[in-house]
């Protein structure tokens, strides 16, 4: 028998289904693949397009339907729509009996449903959930397009897709799946059903006769089937994406009561990590754009900058979001901000001179936290500026009370833009006695320049210089005396002019007789012994020259000590006056001197350092060569080896005056304390790191003593001895490096002379210092050699062909 | 056609593997192309001395700003092969001692072990007698190598049994989708970790072995170096230990009665199984003798501990 066809379907109908269907499941897909996306955490496809196809789609949804309405007016086949849309919301008694009965009919195939129209109950319900959520979906979805953030318009999106998600699943499985129902499937393509279907799901459209239906309308099989797949689809998907991560974030979901599913992206970490911005509203709003009301009551400080129009954000105007985007990742730098393009004079802190050189890090890059990486750690709001310490070291360690800008300026610490007064900035005048020394001979103690302030008065400093004050109040090296007569009445400065370079004897004629009168009466009435003379005081008064003529002709050698050499040369009161105590003036005393002594007469220039009698180097005929017996390897514990054996005595003993030949240190460290110093890092200028050979290796490991003059090759193989052979070339190449730098520096330096005899003798001075420390500290040295080679005026660099100095 | 379609799908997204495909004599990936897949070994490289082999400021210094080009032989090393000594790279030398430097060998990455994974996305060539062979790191820590060869005993570790410490592990850990996909179906295998770390992440016990006698207020140590290397090992730069003997009385209060810095400088290095004598005084109430060993790096003044060891006092 040959199957009866019915028209079911209009071709308008069909046009109306194809067109809603296609967008509508364009919507549907990237719908769930964004909350996915969102939820999960799982990019299957970009999210980028994802978002651009969803939003296209809805608004050709929006535009298909507003079209088709437009058409329905025009057309006759499409007006009929109005007719098939009131077939679908007209609802009728029978079809609540329908709908009460369906799940009952799914169970049981004895219960019969009521006759249905060309729309069963469950068509019309489907189409009266679509009115309602169309309307909500275009809404909040063109709300959601033109006024983004606003979190009522995702609301109610997103409760809009649930029960719309329910009713398309359930529409394709009626139509595709459901062997009762799919039979219909081809109407909505061809138009037109059986007979026989139409009389059994739809009887009160084809009959007026009622004819109930019977049997059931779903296929266990086929929903079970269904749902089997689906959870085994689900199943995998779960597994593959794995079990904890996907309860951790269905964990997140829910506690944040299902706000991730609109979450467009991780917020910055610095947000995350504020447990007050937990929910959206904090900084959202139901129905507008998110304010810059809501950053401001965290940020206050740039609140407060704005209400005052001060810094940077105090010039801007409009909302913060116009340059700060969220949501775009943990690791986002929403500051936005390029560091190349800013003028820091719109901020509050105007650069000048050598700040406006810098590199932004310099100043910006704050370790609040060891932890983060550097880049996450640039502050640009907040830093304290005030003072010249928040940022820099203060090398004088707080000692200067002045303001920093009282001496230095923002062009430089250093000559030529120091402004300092010794006169003004210091309670130290400088007068003309000490006008002609050296910062350092005052500043000696501390490296590098700290220039502590250092007393005022003259005894303070001269204590330890010449011991002069100590010597006034009888306290020498060796013995302890009266105090001088001076020592109380005389302030130095009555003696001692300040207003004069250098005095000489004759400058200090009048200081004696000013208090010394009698004296100055006799020699102004040119009477007694002293108005005889003339000349200066001091001529003959720190001497006291003996004249006993009367023992001239004394044979001395008819006496007890038998006089030889140069003691028969002497004037009797060399010896001869003598104090017997301390009270009493000087007499001559001619019997009954002690003489078994050298230093009973003499004093010892040795101050007591050497333990031999003074004959053993000594005797009567001189102290001095040729008359000095004195043997270096044998008298001293000091023997001098080939490395010394070239060495004039001064070359070691040179700090005091007369040659006290005080006995000096036996090791190396301790004379050649520059090396020392140098391996240790310490330099005159910089401090550096140590060199690891330093108090650990002993010099003579690697200069030898039996050899004078030592060149670079005799260390060739040193090197090599406890590191390996690689270490031979590498000394070579370290000589060469350092040799190259040396013949540059006396390149640049021999053109210096012409231009700066002064500066050129400092770099002089430092390239010694730079060649002695050679291997000794090998990374110091290097950078010795570079600070010298930048030393040079960029004048002079350019004639030699050297690179400019950028720092210049 | 469908299955047209899902090739182009998946080619398209494993654009990345690219340059996995191009691995050939001359053209090698970058380590940051080897660490998309290798990502835990990538991460312990990135953390050793061979990923800053060139690029650290100290061996910059030492090179006088890398102008000493034999240094770079091994700082640098072109992908080596077998027989030869090592070479300088002469492109991408900030990559130090890289993947390339050791697992390129005739345009295949190598290692020991068999491939894991079902997919191949490089040639693979495997060679375990050339990995597990202290030799292979001799070339370049030839001091080391010469000082561990020298030392006959049975049982003796290789640098890579000390050096970079066993794990089990997948090969590769995936980041994306697809290659997620992929090490799913890979299996653990036992390696090694790419730390090459100089000191123990611990202090270790058996480092040193030590052996107290007292005698009368003395203490008589025997310090013996269970390595078969020299403590400190290494002869290049200046490689410090400092041994430090702590006594500990009754109520655990240390009191410090020794302490010797151990350099091959100072001709006070250990030498590989030998022991040293120490007689040391000590408090009359001492009744424990600590030893602790540390490694002074004098570049950055940190300092790691190596062993911390009590001896009771026989």
């Amino acid at each position: 028998m040959k199957d009866e066809k019915i028209r079911r379907f209009s071709s308008a109908e069909i046009f109306l289904h194809w067109t809603y269907a296609v967008l509508f499941l364009a919507l549907g897909c990237t719908g769930t693949l964004i909350l996915i996306y969102r939820i999960f955490e799982v990019e299957i496809v970009r999210y980028e397009i994802l978002s651009l196809t969803h939003r296209i789609a809805g608004v050709s949804l929006i535009i298909v339907l507003g079209q088709t309405a437009i058409l329905s007016i025009f057309v006759k086949g499409f007006g009929q729509l109005w007719h098939t849309f009131r077939q679908l919301l007209r609802w009728i008694l029978s079809d609540i009996v329908w709908l009460a009965k369906v799940p009952f009919n799914m169970l049981f195939k004895r219960v019969t449903l009521p006759p249905a129209e060309r729309f069963n109950p469950g068509q019309k319900l489907h189409l009266l959930v679509i009115f309602t959520v169309l309307p909500g979906f275009s809404i909040s979805g063109l709300v959601i397009i033109l006024v983004p953030g606003t979190l009522a318009a995702w609301a109610i999106h997103l409760i809009c897709f649930i029960p719309t998600a329910l009713f398309l699943l359930l529409h394709l499985f009626l139509s595709m799946i459901n062997p009762q129902t799919r039979k219909s499937l081809p109407a909505i393509f061809t138009g037109f059903i059986s007979t026989e279907y139409a009389r059994q799901h739809h009887s009160l459209w084809i009959e007026t006769r009622e004819i109930k239906p019977h049997g059931s309308h779903v296929s266990w099989r086929a929903l079970t089937l269904t749902i089997t797949a689906s959870a085994i689809i689900i199943v995998f998907a779960i597994r593959y994406y794995g079990y904890e991560r996907a309860q951790e974030n269905i964990r997140k979901l829910i506690s944040s009561q299902g706000t991730t599913s609109i979450l467009p992206g991780r917020l910055a970490k610095s947000h995350t990590d504020d447990p007050q911005l937990k929910y959206c509203i904090i900084c959202h709003q139901s129905l507008l754009k998110p304010s810059s009301d809501a950053c401001l009551s965290c940020h206050d400080i740039l609140q407060q900058r704005i209400a005052q129009q001060s810094g940077f954000h105090g010039k801007l105007t409009g909302q913060c979001l116009s340059c700060h985007t969220e949501h775009a990742g943990e690791d986002a730098d929403i500051r936005n901000f390029d560091t190349t393009q800013f003028d820091h004079n719109l901020a509050n802190y105007e650069l000048q001179g050598k700040h406006s050189k810098l590199s932004c890090q310099k100043c910006h890059l704050v370790k609040e936290n060891e932890d983060e990486d550097a880049a996450a750690q640039t502050k640009y709001i907040g830093l304290n500026f005030g003072k010249c310490t928040n940022c820099h070291s203060d090398p004088h360690l707080g000692r200067f009370k002045k303001a920093c800008t009282a001496c230095h300026s923002e062009d430089g610490w250093k000559e030529p833009y120091l402004v300092f007064y010794h006169n003004k900035d210091t309670e130290f005048e400088i007068d003309q006695i000490h006008s002609y020394l050296a910062c350092a001979s005052c500043h000696k103690d501390i490296e590098p320049p700290l220039f502590k302030p250092l007393p005022t008065t003259c005894e303070e400093c001269h204590d330890n210089h010449d011991n002069i004050e100590k010597q006034n109040h009888g306290v020498a090296r060796r013995i302890v005396s009266k105090p001088d007569l001076h020592t109380g009445h005389a302030t130095c400065t009555e003696c001692h002019q300040t207003d004069k370079q250098r005095p000489k004897p004759a400058d200090y004629a009048n200081t004696c007789l000013s208090c010394h009168d009698i004296i100055q009466q006799r020699m102004a009435q040119q009477s007694g012994f002293h108005g005889k003379l003339t000349g200066q005081c001091l001529a003959c008064h720190p001497e006291h020259a003996g004249e006993d003529a009367d023992i001239l002709n004394f044979d001395h050698n008819l006496a007890n000590y038998e006089l030889q050499g140069k003691h028969s040369k002497l004037s009797c009161q060399k010896c001869h006056l003598v104090k017997e105590d301390e009270d009493a003036a000087a007499q001559t005393k001619y019997i009954g001197l002690n003489f078994g002594k050298c230093t009973y007469c003499h004093s010892d220039p040795h101050l007591g350092r050497f333990k031999k009698a003074c004959t053993a180097c000594h005797s009567e005929d001189g102290w001095k060569e040729p008359y000095l017996v004195f043997y270096h390897n044998k008298d001293t514990e000091f023997a001098i080896d080939q490395i010394h054996s070239h060495l004039a005595c001064a070359s070691c003993h040179k700090d005091i005056e007369p040659p006290l030949f005080k006995p000096l240190a036996t090791t190396c460290e301790e004379c050649h304390d520059n090396i020392e110093k140098i391996s240790h890092g310490i330099a005159s200028r910089i401090v550096f790191k140590p060199d690891p050979h330093a108090g650990r290796v002993t010099c003579t490991r690697c200069h030898q003593t039996d050899k004078q003059r030592q060149k670079p090759a005799d260390y060739a193989n040193e090197c090599k001895s406890c590191h390996n052979y690689e270490y031979e070339q590498l000394y070579h190449n370290w000589n060469m490096a350092f040799e190259l730098r040396k013949s540059q520096a006396k390149k640049l330096l021999s053109r210096l002379h012409q231009i700066s005899a002064s500066k050129a003798s400092q770099i002089v001075e430092r390239i010694t210092e730079a060649e002695y420390t050679g291997f000794h500290n090998i990374q110091l040295a290097n950078t010795l050699w570079d600070q010298i080679l930048s030393e040079f005026p960029n004048d002079i660099r350019d004639l030699e062909g050297y690179p400019k100095n950028e720092s210049e | 056609m469908f299955i047209s379609i899902g090739l182009v799908v998946l080619f398209a997204s494993c654009a990345s593997f690219e340059h996995l495909t191009m691995v050939r004599e001359q053209i090698f990936p970058h380590a940051v192309q080897c660490g998309k897949c290798h990502v835990e070994i990538y991460n312990e490289w990135l953390q050793s001395d061979h990923a800053s082999a060139y690029t650290n400021p100290n061996f910059r210094q030492a090179t006088d700003d890398y102008s000493f080009e034999d240094c770079l032989n091994c700082h640098a090393p072109e992908p080596t092969v077998a027989d030869t000594p090592p070479v300088a790279r002469s492109v991408d030398r900030d990559e130090g001692v890289t993947c390339v430097s050791c697992h390129l060998q005739e345009g295949k990455l190598s290692g020991p072990i068999e491939p894991t994974g079902n997919v191949a996305p490089h040639p693979i060539g495997v060679n375990p007698h050339l990995y597990e062979d202290s030799g292979f790191c001799g070339r370049c820590h030839n001091g080391d190598f010469d000082e561990w060869r020298a030392v006959k005993i049975t049982d003796k570790k290789s640098c890579q049994q000390c050096h970079m410490p066993p794990i089990t592990r997948k090969m590769t850990q995936a980041t994306g989708v697809i290659s997620k996909l992929i090490v799913a179906f890979e299996h653990e295998v036992s390696m090694k970790r790419h730390t090459f770390s100089m000191a123990p992440s611990e202090p270790q016990d058996d480092i040193i072995s030590i052996e107290a006698k007292r005698g009368g207020s003395f203490v008589t140590l025997t310090i013996k170096n269970n390595l078969p290397h020299s403590l400190p090992g290494g002869d290049f730069g200046f490689r410090v230990l400092v041994l430090q003997i702590l006594a500990i009385d009754s109520k655990e209060n240390p009191i410090r009665i020794g302490q010797r810095e151990l350099a091959k400088e100072m001709a006070s290095a250990i030498q590989p199984l030998e022991a040293i004598d120490w007689q040391l005084k000590i408090p009359p109430d001492t009744v424990f003798i600590r030893v602790k060993l540390q490694r002074l790096s004098y570049e950055e003044n940190d300092i790691v501990n190596l062993t911390d060891i009590k001896v009771p006092l026989q």
